[in-house]
């Protein structure tokens, strides 16, 4: 019968009705439009920058620190197979784009020369690691000298200013290795330092220093030797399918995934951008609590229309749902506004916040650190499909308790006029 | 006459008589909204200054003192003779500080070694944690040492094991040698970043392993309430001490965590705005509301020779009523909340999440008067520019409406 | 008087037929009997006019044949089929294809011009705009609005508001009108040309009309004059 149009002529009325001039509902709607696209544009700007540096962050601990697998007793206490065979064995599973042996071992660090010590964490890789085409190597820069070799050891740039060394200095290393008479025993060894690095990691740079791991493995202890693999990108978060295939390799291996090994780091991101959620969505709840309001005015104000509506043959269903879809109608709009200005502001927000800087100088005179910041942004469109669903959500729900009693009754009622 | 006219509207407006159902609940609603918008906001910012000033505090009372002078010499030998110099000085105490690693049978840790004397922990310091065990009290042969629980627990002892610390020795030594202490102390001050790696040794024991040339120096504990002069402090030592020593206060000692903790007050700053933006033109919407359901009203006291300033000014005041009374009952509904803010960190610190081991959860109860007042200020300042936009309504009501029917 | 009195030849062949209908509301804990035992029966192109004193029952009467309100008792049937047996969604269709309505207030809806407000019964419908706009067009036309089909209703005065309602009322060609006080709000030059208007079309159309007025001069135009009185009706010679 009339199935074809109900849906254009619902969203005809619904489109007249969110923009009508009855009772200003217009000026409440793009009251309403302008409070969803500022949220929008603030959730998206927000959340892209906190993606941006969470996952620089992260991108930065699973190339430098923590591989995207780690892969610890490797031979089960048995002989049968060297490092250097189950290396090559990891290196053709598939998605397994690269293996490196390491070891990482404690340490105490002594300059004399500048007569500062501290203490670090030493970590022994292969030479030729340092010219493999890895996320270590895009990761790591050499800001002086040369990689670490049989001769010579690099230092994190933190560390190397904390004990205040130049290339060439002498350092007397102290680390812990089993004992002829007791479990661990003190081993020091002179070392050069021969090369400084940086990564974006503060705390890496501070506490790390890289040796050659030839030089090195029969000084520490080689049975701690763990593997560190690079997989691919589809599954370095996601490794489950590599983790199978390497346990059935090497039962007696313990395979721990980044996540694993930086679990409270990772839950402190996550418990970040949660809260961050949290209130971007309480703004929300009084953006509902305003389409609540407009929805109710506008319905009392189109009760009359309403009834003749259903005089004149409008189903019910019909008539309420028109109230939700020019909530909804006015949130699109918001909502695409939003979006796009708040994709305009991340692309940009390289050249915003350094203006912004420039204009809070003139007042305070000092640099903001945070304006200061070369942020970067990342914008996830699974995130925003999700916030866009939950503010069709909030308005639809918000449309639905600012109708719904109104509507309880039967329209038409009101034409019972005697 | 005119304030006396515009106030008896306001009246009007802000207490509608008996039986205007409607509006008096549209009033009563939209204060409450508001109130409910500041709760979360004052709870966050209790939390936020609260956390914060816990973690500064922790900072400072455990691992460098308000501010540090850098000298191997012992300095005061009581705190008396520092309170000569400058009376907002509490307390002075001589510290050496090395590194070293901490290692048992099932681990090794890396640890700042702190020597310190017995009487470095006064009641302030001693707020700052729990402890199990007679602080640093020698019972044996072995050197004493203090270690927080999250050390005690990765290197799998408890009170009265023994432990083995392998320290950087004095540089004219040629050989490191293990050292063993005893585990006479356990401590926790509830933050994870400082409790791991800090132990606490008896300085009588740490000057003969550190160098006092480079390890030694003097923390000095500022009175909190004179915290914002810590410069001229510094200047009055500068004056008094006969020698030129280097000094450092807590926020340059640990740059890093004193900048990361201003770049997040200024993000959750931002993010309160925003909020109190979109409140704000809630607030606004209402008033639109209050004028358009009042134009027949405004018609008639038009009609009546009422000028537009009057009654402009009658129902901005009832906007700022709302956000003022929004704010205050909001602010102590907060308020309210906020003392109950430990009985939540305490769920949440048992909740075994690991992500928390970042935040400290166990803090007094810090009210910043001055960021609560700058939040609350906010949303009126936000709110009365928000509504001038809605009052404008009243210039475009003419008498003529009257005539209008329903 | 003679109540329960069943007028017509044949009520099997009546339009519209009110079979022992009783109506009643609720006023507080009061119950209030509007109609009782209401017997009547409309034929197919025939005009009639209820008339009655204030609070008799003749919008009550209006509703129920129109199916916006069910009956307490008894049965209201339109073309052989009870409307109280009807759900929302096939009375609905039921009203939307077979009956025009023109109350006292017209009730125009504000954001659409006059011409949209006529197309929307059959928007309603499902028609396409296209066609729909034509056969509005042309009916505003015929009423003298060609120049306002663009106009919004409040740019309308109050006859030209009701006019726009009566073309509304005739667009999906409903065999029915029903037209509470059509001229109620009006002053008396327009009533006239409201009542003229009304009356060509449903002569012209061919239409059954069930009008409610107080005007005797315009309930006298109708082939059939009948009475409310105590809950029940009857016909006035």
């Amino acid at each position: 019968m009339s199935g074809g149009l109900r849906i254009p002529f619902a969203g005809w009325l619904s489109w007249r009705y969110a923009f009508s001039r009855s009772n200003r509902h217009r000026t409440a709607s793009f009251v309403i439009m302008l409070g969803i696209a500022v949220g929008m544009a603030a959730i998206i700007t927000i959340l892209s920058l906190m993606d941006s540096l969470q996952a620089d962050l992260l991108d930065q601990i699973k190339s430098v620190e923590s591989f995207h697998l780690q892969v610890e007793n490797i031979t089960g206490g048995s002989t049968s197979q060297t490092v250097a065979q189950i290396v090559e064995v990891l290196e053709e599973l598939p998605f397994v784009e690269s293996v490196v042996p390491f070891i990482d071992t404690k340490i105490l660090v002594q300059n004399r020369s500048s007569n500062r010590s501290t203490t670090a964490r030493l970590r022994v890789i292969p030479e030729q690691f340092w010219q493999m085409d890895t996320p270590f190597k895009h990761q790591l820069v050499s800001i002086a000298g040369n990689p670490p070799s049989e001769v010579s050891i690099s230092l994190g740039y933190y560390l190397y200013s904390s004990l205040a060394s130049r290339i060439g200095d002498n350092l007397d290393i102290t680390l812990l290795r089993p004992g002829k008479t007791a479990v661990l025993a003190p081993f020091t060894l002179s070392v050069t330092v021969g090369g400084l690095f940086q990564t974006g990691l503060s705390d890496f740079d501070s506490n790390t220093v890289f040796a050659d791991y030839s030089a090195f493995s029969a000084i520490v202890e080689a049975d701690k030797v763990v593997l560190g693999l690079y997989l691919d990108e589809q599954h370095m978060d996601n490794s489950q399918i590599v983790i199978k295939s390497i346990k059935e390799r090497l039962p007696e291996a313990r395979v721990k995934t980044w996540q694993q090994l930086n679990n409270a780091f990772y839950s402190a991101l996550i418990l970040e951008k949660t809260i961050m959620y949290l209130f971007l969505f309480f703004m929300f709840i009084i953006i509902g609590v305003n389409i609540k309001n407009a929805t109710s005015r506008l319905l009392f104000v189109k009760k009359r229309e309403v009834a003749i509506l259903r005089a004149i043959g409008a189903e019910r269903r019909m008539t309420s749902s028109v109230f939700i879809l020019q909530a909804l109608m006015i949130a699109a709009v918001g909502q695409t506004v939003g979006i796009a200005t708040g994709l305009a502001i991340s692309t940009n927000i390289g050249k915003i916040l350094p203006w912004l800087n420039d204009v809070q100088y003139h007042i305070t005179h000092k640099n903001s650190p945070l304006l200061m910041y070369p942020f970067k942004t990342t914008v996830d469109g699974w995130e925003i499909l999700a916030v866009v669903l939950f503010v069709f959500s909030i308005t639809v729900f918000f449309a639905f308790i600012g109708s719904h009693r109104l509507l309880k009754k039967e329209p038409m009622e009101i034409l019972y006029h005697e | 006459m005119r304030l006396v006219s515009t106030y008896w509207l306001y009246r009007r407006l802000l207490f509608p008589p008996v039986g205007f159902t409607v509006k008096r609940r549209r009033l009563v609603s939209s204060t409450t909204l508001i109130a409910l918008v500041m709760v979360p906001l004052i709870l966050a910012l209790l939390f936020m200054d609260g956390m914060m000033g816990g973690i500064t505090d922790k900072y400072i009372m455990l691992q460098d003192g308000h501010i540090q002078i850098h000298t191997p010499k012992i300095l005061f030998t009581g705190d008396e003779e520092v309170q000569k110099i400058d009376n907002r000085i509490l307390k002075a105490d001589y510290v050496t500080e090395g590194f070293g690693i901490l290692y048992s049978q099932k681990n090794t840790v890396e640890v700042r070694i702190k020597g310190v004397d017995v009487s470095y922990f006064n009641s302030a310091r001693l707020s700052q944690f729990t402890t199990e065990g007679g602080i640093l009290e020698r019972t044996g042969n072995l050197m004493p040492v203090m270690i927080s629980s999250s050390s005690a627990k990765d290197l799998g002892v408890g009170l009265g094991d023994r432990l083995a610390v392998l320290i950087v020795p004095d540089m004219g030594e040629a050989a490191v040698r293990p050292l063993f202490t005893q585990v006479t102390t356990i401590f926790d001050s509830g933050y994870y970043q400082l409790d791991t790696g800090l132990i606490f040794m008896d300085i009588k024991d740490t000057i003969k392993l550190f160098p006092a040339a480079s390890s030694a120096r003097t923390e000095l504990l500022v009175d909190s309430r004179d915290l914002d002069s810590i410069d001229e402090v510094l200047d009055s030592l500068s004056e008094k001490l006969s020698n030129p020593y280097r000094f450092s206060t807590w926020d340059a000692y640990n740059r890093s965590v004193y900048e990361n903790f201003i770049t997040s007050r200024q993000v959750i700053l931002m993010v309160f705005l925003m909020i109190i933006l979109v409140a704000s033109v809630y607030v606004s919407s209402i008033t639109g509301e209050i004028i358009q359901d009042d134009r027949q009203s405004i018609a008639t006291l038009k009609a009546m020779g009422a000028g537009n300033p009057l009654i402009r000014r009658a129902y901005f005041h009832v906007s700022l009523s709302i956000t003022v009374f929004g704010v205050a009952i909001g602010t102590g509904v907060g308020l309210l909340f906020g003392t109950r803010l430990s009985e939540l960190m305490t769920f949440l610190s048992n909740s075994g999440l690991p992500g928390l081991q970042y935040y400290l959860l166990d803090f007094p109860l810090t009210v910043s008067w001055g960021d609560i007042g700058l939040v609350a200020f906010s949303m009126m300042v936000l709110s009365s520019i928000t509504v001038l936009f809605a009052l404008k309504r009243i210039g475009k009501i003419s008498p003529l409406e009257l005539l209008q029917q329903s | 008087m003679n109540s329960n009195q069943t007028i017509g030849a044949e009520t099997d062949k009546a339009l519209l037929v009110f079979k022992q209908v009783s109506k009643e509301y609720a006023s507080g804990e009061k119950r209030l009997m509007i109609l009782e035992g209401l017997d009547f029966s409309l034929q197919n192109g025939s005009s009639v006019a209820i008339t009655g004193k204030s609070g008799s029952g003749k919008s009550t009467m209006l509703n129920l044949a129109g199916g916006l309100d069910i009956p307490t008792s008894g049965s209201v049937v339109f073309l052989g089929r009870n409307l109280a047996g009807m759900g929302d969604r096939e009375l609905s269709a039921f009203r939307n294809r077979h009956i025009g309505f023109v109350f006292q207030s017209h009730i125009l809806l504000d954001d659409f011009s006059a011409l949209e407000n006529v197309c929307i019964p059959s928007l309603i419908h499902g028609e396409p705009l296209p066609v729909v706009r034509d056969r509005a067009s042309r009916l505003l036309s015929r009423v003298g609005l060609e120049d306002r089909i663009n106009h919004f209703p409040q740019k309308l005065s109050g006859g030209e508001r009701q006019r726009v309602a009566i073309c509304r009322a005739l667009i999906n060609n409903p065999p029915l009108i029903i037209a509470d006080e059509p001229t109620g709000s009006l002053d008396e030059e327009a009533a006239s040309h409201i009542e003229n208007l009304l009356m060509d079309m449903v002569r012209e159309e061919g239409k059954t009309l069930l009008l409610v007025t107080h005007d005797m001069q315009f309930a006298k135009r109708c082939g059939s004059v009948y009475l409310l009185h105590n809950r029940n009706i009857e016909e006035l010679s």
